[in-house]
């Protein structure tokens, strides 16, 4: 389990993240979601103890995670942008990493190839973007890590490799009990894989639940009236946002869908369906609540 | 550091081997040069000598001490340049990523990487020096000592070490190449500079100062300094020159080495340990901002805009540093350099005010310095050790050197004393009887009994004046000694020349009893010596070559005669020297030209 305890890190005058607590529980797929400079790559980078947290803590299964060699064997870190060693090739970088990590795994790498078809002795600066991201990947579950932290994981990889990448962190976590934090602007593509959500912006964790919480929370209304009633009845309701069309009325309501629906009913609509909302939804909603939303910005 | 440090003792070996696989390209290269120079450039210039000197013996103790300081110099810099290739890694975020995720400590990761770097440094020097201790022992016609090999090792290793370690210590503190570059210049040059800056300073206001002892300042101030000095003055002990003159043979491990050992050490730990506490407090996030730490920023700055603003008042002033315009275009050079540093390091102006404030603390030490010094706050002028803990003193007066110790060190601290007291009063009464007086200079070395050395220098002091206590000083001049060790060691030749008053320009080979009677007749001449003797205009100097036995077959000696006027037995001396050396110049100049 990764525990967060009044997390903070700063650079200069920027709190990249403020006091945030947070569990993440081993065996699961988190999505680490939010707008851009919330402190996704930040939170990643603390776990991985790459970053020194400048207040709290954070460790992993009880142990702290800057400087410590316990906590660094079980994780496998990958940035937004891959590195490699200069001149390299996968088998030089395979060396790299088996210096290091005592799980590794030539099996795994060997596997792994197979599954991304990569040349092995080909210079890796001379590999495209997706080829590169690919190797780091190889290189990454070849180190047997029990938590798996990736930064835009599916950036650069096209639509087959996207649905192996999601296969093999799936079935990670279904035989070894792999954590995986995937941090993503690709929200439709975590609603996939992902079981929970970590919703983080300006450095504060507005939520971390599971999908099937959230979803259940949050709910999309599409109500017909005969004649629209104001608003205001829709006040004991707690509505995060409300969108007239004619006699249609299109609401995100939080709370119990079937106390949403009994409430409603009662307001003899001529038609009421809930639908349930996409992941990308409902980030949208509730960044628009703290006021983060494609209005307010283009004013 | 604990065991838990160290605690993954495999990959930090593993990481270690990895590093030293990715440097062996380099390591090769390094080692095939190495053995092009030694032992393949030796061996060919050996063998050519050998054909072509008839089986000689070959003194081979100045190869030795000139691959031993290229040694030096390429292995400090060959150690800074793979803990650069090793470290690069902290100056990108990409980089930066993965090694500091990787399963290592913090000070794991810096210490496989950089022992790496040094032991790929290590490899081909090891090889040049076994290859010459070993052309050493089995070339039967050849003289070395391998005990300079072993010691000249010993200050190689020790040069590496500190370059290593220093470089450690601003890899982690910078941000990127350029500003590690630029800081390890700015203050290792800097900490060069900055006794001259201040010996300047002492000189132009602290009377009695003397620019020499720059040098003791420069060793405390810099580690390139100390050990320049010590290998010098290593090498200087070490040379044939020096080896073949000295009946003696001092040996070559003496105190000084010792010292340097210690001074290694302690120097070495603490860089060490700096740059590992550094690197544990390093924020992975400033990979490419210019430092990592600003205390280096600060320190750089502070040091570069001192020194640039002190080099703009002196050109400005024309040497003048009491004057206004000294004061003035100071200020303004440190600003100017200030605000210069900071925007190369900001890669813009917008630091500008921090950087206004530090050179504004530049400007006002220079200025504070310049105060203290022209106030002589800390009484420096004044100071006269004290009789009773003084060991001994070794004043030069007007070409006479004498070396006091005892009660006899009254003489020398009465003359200092009256000079500091007098000199105005001295000028004044002089200028009022006579407006060409002579004047002298005196320059003191004091070596104290708490192991101290104090030096003193006084310059244009009116000799009539102070030629009485001058007098007492000069009367130990010890000729004894040298008249005992020219004995000793008989010299083959002597060479006496120079000029007597407005006379000629002479210079005569003498025998060595010529040499010797010369001598015990300026002995007794300088029972009788008065004030003349300082304000003579005669310069007479005698240099003599010895015998030696084993290694160099001559020796080097000089002394020079201080005469006045009551030599009237010596100058009779001279002028029989000089007719009757004149006489054989004559026939054997009339032989030529037949």
């Amino acid at each position: 389990m990764i525990t967060g305890t009044n997390l903070t890190k700063k650079f200069d005058e920027k709190t990249a993240l403020n006091s945030v607590n947070f569990k993440l529980l081993k065996g699961s797929i988190y999505g680490l979601v939010g707008s851009n400079g919330s402190g996704k790559s930040t939170l990643l980078r603390l776990i991985a103890g790459v970053y020194r947290a400048d207040g709290g803590s954070i460790e992993i299964d009880g142990e702290d995670c800057f400087d410590n060699v316990i906590a660094k064997e079980k994780i496998a870190f990958l940035g937004d942008t891959p590195y490699f060693l200069p001149q390299s090739n996968l088998v030089e970088m395979k060396k790299f990493y088996k210096s290091l990590y005592k799980n590794f795994d030539e099996e795994t790498f060997e596997h792994l190839l197979t599954v991304f078809p990569l040349d092995k002795t080909a210079r890796i600066s001379t590999m495209s973007k997706g080829m590169q991201r690919q190797a780091a990947l190889i290189l990454a579950m070849s180190t047997k890590p029990e938590y798996l932290l990736l930064d835009e994981a599916f950036d650069g990889l096209d639509v087959v490799m996207r649905r192996v990448l999601a296969n093999i962190i799936i079935d990670g976590v279904e035989k070894d009990k792999l954590t995986v934090v995937i941090a993503s602007h690709n929200l439709r593509e975590l609603e996939d894989i992902v079981d929970h959500i970590i919703l983080i912006h300006n450095g504060d964790m507005l939520f971390n639940d599971n999908t099937e919480n959230i979803k259940g929370r949050i709910h999309k209304i599409q109500v017909a009236f005969d004649r629209v009633p104001d608003t205001s009845v829709f006040d004991q309701l707690d509505v995060m946002k409300i969108e007239k069309t004619g006699s249609l009325l299109q609401m995100i309501v939080r709370g119990d869908q079937e106390e949403i629906m009994k409430y409603i009913k009662n307001l003899l609509p001529v038609f009421a369906e809930c639908i349930e909302p996409s992941i990308e939804e409902i980030f949208l909603y509730e960044l628009e609540v703290i006021g983060y939303d494609v209005k307010n910005i283009l004013q | 550091m604990t065991l838990k440090t160290f605690s993954n003792k495999n990959s930090t070996l593993g990481l270690f081997l990895f590093t030293l696989r990715q440097n062996l390209g380099l390591i090769i290269l390094s080692v095939i040069g190495m053995l092009l120079v030694c032992p393949g450039y030796v061996l060919i210039e050996l063998n050519e000598y050998y054909d072509r000197l008839s089986k000689e013996f070959y003194e081979l103790n100045n190869v030795l001490l000139t691959f031993g300081i290229a040694a030096c110099i390429v292995g400090a810099i060959g150690v800074v340049v793979y803990n650069i290739i090793n470290f690069m890694y902290l100056y990108s975020k990409k980089s930066s990523d993965v090694f500091h995720a990787v399963p290592l400590t913090r000070t794991e990761l810096l210490l496989s990487r950089s022992l790496a770097g040094l032991v790929s440094t290590l490899i081909p020097l090891i090889i040049g020096y076994i290859s010459l201790a070993l052309i050493a022992v089995f070339t039967p016609w050849i003289i070395a000592d391998l005990e300079i090999l072993a010691i000249l090792f010993m200050y190689n290793i020790f040069i590496m070490l500190i370059a290593f370690s220093l470089s450690l210590v601003f890899l982690v503190c910078a941000g990127s190449v350029f500003d590690f570059a630029l800081s390890i210049g700015i203050i290792n040059i800097g900490l060069l500079l900055l006794p001259h800056i201040i010996s300047v300073f002492a000189e132009e206001f602290l009377f009695g100062y003397t620019y020499s002892v720059v040098e003791n300042i420069m060793k405390c101030f810099s580690p390139i300094y100390y050990y320049i000095f010590t290998v010098a003055d290593f090498t200087n002990r070490a040379s044939t020159y020096e080896r073949g003159y000295s009946l003696t043979r001092p040996p070559l491990f003496n105190s000084n080495e010792i010292t340097a050992i210690i001074v290694t050490v302690v120097l070495v730990a603490l860089f060490i340990g700096a740059a590992i506490l550094l690197y544990k407090r390093r924020n992975a996030e400033k990979a490419g901002t210019a430092y990592a730490f600003k205390f280096i920023y600060v320190i750089s700055n502070l040091l570069l805009s001192f020194e640039v603003g002190f080099g703009v008042g002196v050109i400005f002033s024309d040497l003048n540093l009491a004057s206004p315009a000294f004061w003035i275009f100071t200020v303004a050079g440190a600003l100017i350099a200030s605000v210069a540093f900071g925007a190369i390091s900001e890669r813009g102006f917008k630091e500008y005010k921090k950087s206004l404030i530090v050179g504004g603390v530049s400007a006002a030490a220079v200025l504070l310095l310049t105060t203290c010094y022209a106030l002589d706050i800390t009484g420096f002028e004044t100071r006269i050790p004290q009789n009773d803990k003084i060991l001994t003193v070794e004043a030069n007066i007007q070409g006479f050197t004498v070396e006091l110790t005892g009660d006899d060190v009254k003489y020398v601290t009465n003359l200092h004393k009256k000079i500091t007291e007098e000199y105005d009063i001295a000028h004044h009464e002089m200028q009022q009887k006579d407006k060409d007086y002579h004047i002298s200079h005196a320059n003191l070395i004091y070596k104290m009994k708490n192991g101290t050395t104090i030096k003193r220098s006084y310059y244009s002091f009116p000799t009539e004046y102070f030629a009485e206590d001058m007098l007492k000083v000069c009367k130990f001049e010890d000729v004894d000694s040298v008249i005992t060790q020219v004995k000793a060691e008989k010299p083959k030749t002597a060479q006496l020349s120079g000029h007597i008053g407005e006379g000629a320009y002479f210079e005569y080979s003498i025998t060595r009893d010529d040499f010797i009677n010369l001598l015990e007749v300026y002995n007794r001449a300088n029972d009788k010596m008065d004030k003349s003797i300082f304000t003579r205009n005669s310069n007479l100097y005698i240099g003599w070559e010895s015998e030696f036995y084993g290694g160099s077959d001559h020796i080097d000696g000089y002394f020079d005669f201080c005469v006045g006027d009551n030599y009237t037995e010596f100058f009779e001396v001279i002028e029989e020297i000089m007719e009757k050396y004149q006489n054989l110049v004559d026939e054997d100049y009339g032989k030529y030209e037949d």
